[in-house]
């Protein structure tokens, strides 16, 4: 069981639109062995996002569970789930990732200095990261600054800069062009495989999988099916 | 363009917080202009009431040329005049408890008596004889009642009188007090008792021709010994008072309307730019500027023209309220409601109008200036630009402001306190900026959220407007408060720094008699006799300025005079030189030389009783705001040798022992003759009663200016909160953990309040020195001081308030979804 980043049992999430109760997941299980790499694929509206911000403590499900190295979310107090956010798990949004009022920099230490520790211990590491998505040169400007492409590397940087254990990542390399969408790509590659780190992406694209070990398809809240792209590799597990 | 404007108004149908907003602002301006004008107007009629209504509206009295010669009917030539009451009027005192009250005892004929319901119509029925009629106020406050006897004392002689009926407080009863009343006696029964059968000697009249005075000289020119004057005398000077009242709070006004000024022109700054996406799908559908601002401009109008037909109707609502309570016999169900004229409607629709759109202009105009391009694809933000000129203007209204008051040339104070107050209001953004980058880069290892409360504080324009807003609001306050303690403190001053102990009024009826009062009864050991003087104060006026004449005992005045500054080298010799002239003389109060352009050792013409006499001007004294600051001291022997003038003395002494016994000594020692004793005490009282009124008055706009500038922190806070929230959540997905969003959010109120600290004791006296400027400008010599008990009381309030005001978001992060805010907007 411990060689599980994330467990996820009978999860439900519906959703109320007006009187009407929509489920967009539905009764979900599986499990992320730790250090795999997964992709989540769908149509639009199936309920990608949902499942992620699920995963990453951003919302609460209807019903069921979600353990994440071995803790029931569901269980942890506020202040604890703020310090598995900072610390455990980070999240590259579809949309809007960046305080607008903050410098690059600033948005990138953000996990580190809410989690009170010292930014100057991290200058190598911030340098590393910003010379690895190309972005040096932007170093004090403003989101605003920024292109759409752009700030989605920023995004990405913040994820990984503190070296969570989990990434969980919606549609990081959407807004990029091929070229920049592979430099992401291989780096979540590499540090999934040199570090270790379980990561799970949704995406829409076929290509972006194959930096992965296995995929899942979800269609109307349920799985539809997996593959595992590594046979012998990491991967999910699903119990029916 | 109409689709534009329909976009306008279903906006503002949604984002009501901000209209709301908007409209208080002009409401709360606009409601006070009315409710100024509207109160003043009431006081204004009241007073105008209690004297034309005494006097039954007729506005000519009919006296003797000598007075000690009655009035014969069948002798008067009644040319320019008409519907005459023919009258015998004498004063009498009415003792009563341990108290007195003067009493107009009037004698007239039943016939001339104007009833006004069927009681009173009876009460005639009894009307003979030894019989009076009395209000049904001095009934009640003095305990009379109908068939009661009382004893009066009229002319040195005891009469007493049967109460045949009581009136309304209405016509003659209109200005009744315990103090002094009128009463009616029959004239049949006044004549027998004073020995003037036939005889009348004051006859009330309305005139004929076009104009009082034209009535007046006519029936001047036709009598020879007898003399028409107009009956509503010394009305001016209150009338005066109250418009000097009237302008005071259209001062305060002005306080509160900058306050105003600044939420409608930010509530307008923060509508355009969240309307900017909007705004730029126009322009890229082809609208133009002037489209554009068209709109806005329309739409300042119409919540201007709203706010203001809105703050008529509370205006008006506040002038009912008002003239209400100040009605003098509402107790006796006589109140009539005030007429408000129509063209304040129109005022306050222009008001507002006026107030909105000069407010909102500056915001409007900058639509001008932004370019089209930037809009349309969402990139207009700031205007660097005018940042930067508004930075350059502000330093340099500052450093002027900074040279001036080293270089203190005399006179120009208010300029560079202009200069400083707009330069910090300039540099704001500008200083909070830099500092808080500064702050932000040393905190933000250490103290993460306090660093991010102060970028928050740094970008966000709700907060800086909440800083400028409490700024103002905090100045406001503490201008009006300031400005209400230093008139208070004049009107005590001038009273509390006399010394006496013992006051005792002689009426200029009763006679040529305080010299003789003061020789034969006042010659007591419990009277300090170094200190028993007498002083007139009364009214006088030269080309169209009044001013108050003020008769002294000048060898014995300084002992009373504890309020002019005496001890001043300058001043004692003025005095000692006035004291000692061989020539008829006066000192003039500063302000008043100045408004006169009088010089010392100038010839001041005086006219005092129909006679008018030069006096040489010894000096000019700072007399402060002493009765109302143009002053003319003058030695009674003066008075009474060249204008023979007698007038109401005020007899003033210490005491040396208990003063209370003293005053029912005397009160019982001068039961004869027609005065007032009264202890310093007990005219304090009165005086601090009538002070409570004035500071009511302050109080209300100082509360106006704090509501107003609560509602509009209330409404920044709650804007600034709703535009932060998508960045909230996202820091909520980063791990910012709910008790540090919440000192985030305390942290943010905190620096706010703090802001406003640094800059509110500089801005403070700049706003005072200012305000006395400007009250000096217009007449009124005040020495304003800053209170500084006001800051931190201002400042704690603020503090609370901005706390509370985050309160709701405190307790309701519960319920906060990160993932709905990223959501939707
Ligand atoms: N807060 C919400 N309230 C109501 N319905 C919601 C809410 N959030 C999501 N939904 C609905 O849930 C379903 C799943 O949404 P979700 O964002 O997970 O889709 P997705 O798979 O990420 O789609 P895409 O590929 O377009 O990003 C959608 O039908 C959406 O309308
Ligand atoms: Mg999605």
């Amino acid at each position: 069981m411990m060689n599980n980043s994330i467990e996820i049992i009978n999860l439900n999430k519906s959703f109320y639109m007006g009187k009407e109760e929509v489920q967009v997941l539905n009764d979900l299980s599986f499990s992320v062995e730790k250090g795999s790499f997964l992709s989540i694929m769908g149509p639009s509206g199936c309920g990608k996002s949902t499942l992620l911000y699920l995963l990453g403590g951003l919302d609460d499900p209807t019903s069921g569970q979600i353990i994440i190295n071995g803790k029931d979310i569901g269980k942890l107090k506020e202040d604890e789930k703020a310090k598995m956010k900072r610390r455990d798990v980070g999240f590259v949004f579809q949309f809007h990732n960046l305080v607008p009022n903050l410098s690059v920099e600033d948005n990138i230490l953000l996990p580190i200095i809410l989690d009170g520790r010292s930014v100057k211990d991290y200058r190598i590491e911030l340098k590393g990261i910003l010379d690895l998505i190309k972005l040096s040169h932007k170093r004090t400007a403003t989101p605003r600054e920024l292109s759409g492409g752009q700030q989605q590397r920023i995004a990405v940087a913040r994820a990984l800069l503190f070296q969570p254990e989990i990434i969980l990542a919606d549609e990081p390399i959407g807004n990029l062009d091929s070229h920049n969408g592979a430099t992401i790509m291989e780096l979540f590659q590499s540090i999934n495989r040199e570090f270790g780190k379980t990561i799970i992406q949704v995406t829409h694209s076929e290509a972006s999988t194959l930096y992965g070990d296995s995929v899942i398809h979800l269609k109307d809240g349920v799985i539809e099916s997996q593959e595992s792209l590594r046979p012998c590799g990491r991967g999910v597990i699903t119990t029916l | 363009m109409g689709l534009f404007l329909k976009f306008v108004m279903t906006s503002a149908m949604e984002k009501k917080g901000k209209f709301i907003m908007l409209l208080f602002a002009i409401l709360m301006s606009a409601t006070l202009f009315i409710a100024s004008l509207g109160v003043t107007d009431v006081m204004m009629n009241n007073y105008i009431e209690s004297y034309t209504q005494v006097m039954e509206n007729k506005e000519i009295s009919i006296k003797s040329k000598d007075p000690s010669v009655g009035i014969q009917l069948d002798e008067v030539n009644l040319k320019g005049v008409q519907d005459i009451v023919p009258q015998l009027e004498l004063k009498g005192i009415y003792r009563h408890d341990l108290d007195n009250s003067t009493v107009t005892v009037l004698g007239r004929n039943t016939q001339d008596i104007i009833t006004k319901n069927i009681n009173e119509k009876r009460a005639l029925d009894h009307f003979h004889g030894a019989t009076c009629i009395i209000s049904q106020k001095v009934s009640q406050d003095l305990h009379l009642k109908v068939n009661d006897t009382l004893q009066l004392n009229v002319n040195h002689q005891d009469i007493t009188v049967q109460v045949a009926g009581l009136f309304l407080n209405e016509g003659i009863f209109f200005g009744d007090t315990n103090e002094a009343f009128q009463m009616i006696v029959p004239y049949d029964f006044l004549a027998g008792q004073s020995n003037m059968p036939g005889m009348y000697n004051n006859i009330i009249a309305t005139g004929t021709g076009p104009s009082t005075q034209a009535s007046i000289d006519e029936f001047n020119s036709a009598n020879e010994n007898y003399v028409a004057r107009t009956s509503f005398t010394d009305q001016q000077g209150m009338l005066n008072a109250i418009k000097e009242g009237r302008i005071i709070c259209f001062a305060l006004l002005a306080v509160v309307m900058l306050l105003s000024a600044v939420i409608i022109s930010s509530s307008f700054r923060l509508i355009i730019a969240e309307r900017m996406p909007v705004i730029g799908t126009f322009f890229s559908q082809g609208a133009t500027k002037p489209n554009i601002i068209n709109v806005l401009l329309l739409e300042s109008i119409l919540f201007g023209a709203i706010g203001g037909v809105l703050s008529f109707l509370a205006g008006s609502g506040i002038t009912y309220g008002a003239a209400y309570f100040l009605s003098p016999h509402r107790e006796y169900g006589i109140f009539k409601w005030p007429t408000i004229p129509i063209y304040y409607f129109v005022l306050a629709v222009l008001f507002g109008i006026l107030l909105s759109v000069i407010s909102s202009i500056l915001p409007i105009l900058q639509i001008n200036k932004l370019s089209i391009k930037d809009v349309i694809l969402g990139a207009a933000v700031e205007n660097r630009a005018g940042n930067n000129t508004r930075k350059l203007l502000g330093s340099g209204f500052l450093v002027i402001s900074l040279l001036l008051f080293l270089v203190q040339i005399d006179g120009i104070v208010s300029i560079q306190c202009i200069l400083l107050i707009a330069g910090i209001l300039l540099v704001l953004p500008n200083l909070i900026h830099v500092v808080t980058a500064k702050l932000y880069g040393i905190l933000k290892d250490k103290v993460p959220v306090l660093a991010l409360a102060l970028n928050n504080i740094r970008t966000s324009k709700e907060l800086l407007g909440n800083i400028t807003l409490m700024l103002i609001a905090a100045l406001s306050v503490i201008t009006i408060t300031s400005v209400g303690d230093s008139i208070r403190t004049v009107m005590t001053d001038g009273f509390n720094r006399n010394n006496f102990q013992i006051q005792i009024t002689v009426p200029s009826e009763a006679g040529n008699i305080t010299d003789t009062l003061m020789k034969n009864e006042l010659n007591r050991s419990d009277i300090e006799q170094d200190t028993l003087q007498k002083l007139k104060v009364f009214g006088g006026q030269r080309n169209g300025t009044a001013f108050q004449i003020a008769g002294i005992d000048k060898d014995k005045y300084l002992s009373y005079d504890g309020y002019i500054d005496w001890t001043k080298p300058k001043n004692l010799n003025i005095y000692e030189e006035f004291k000692n002239a061989k020539v008829p003389s006066v000192i003039v109060s500063k302000s008043m030389a100045k408004a006169l352009g009088i010089q010392a050792g100038d010839k001041l013409p005086l006219t005092v009783n129909q006679t008018e006499k030069e006096l040489y001007v010894t000096g000019l004294v700072d007399m402060k705001m002493l009765y109302g600051g143009y002053v003319v001291l003058v030695d009674n022997d003066v008075l009474q040798q060249q204008f023979n003038y007698v007038g109401t003395n005020m007899i003033n002494a210490k005491a040396t022992g208990n003063d209370v016994k003293l005053r029912d000594d005397l009160r019982k020692q001068l039961s004869n003759y027609n005065v007032k004793v009264v202890t310093y005490e007990e005219l304090e009282r009165a005086n601090i009663a009538e002070n409570e009124k004035t500071i009511a008055a302050f109080s209300l706009f100082s509360l106006m200016a704090l509501v107003i500038a609560s509602f509009g922190v209330l409404n920044n806070t709650k804007i600034s909160y709703l535009n932060s929230k998508k960045n909230i959540a996202l820091l909520h997905a980063i791990g910012l953990s709910r008790q540090q969003k919440n000192r985030l959010l305390l942290f943010q109120s905190i620096f706010v309040v703090l802001w406003v600290m640094l800059l509110l004791i500089p801005c403070s006296y700049a706003m005072i020195f200012l305000t006395k400027d400007l009250l000096s400008l217009i007449g009124m010599l005040y020495d304003i001081r800053l209170n500084l008990i006001y800051v931190p009381l201002v400042l704690g309030f603020l503090l609370v308030l901005i706390v509370l005001s985050t309160l709701p978001v405190l307790l309701n992060g519960k319920r906060f979804s990160i993932i709905n805010e990223m959501k939707y907007e």
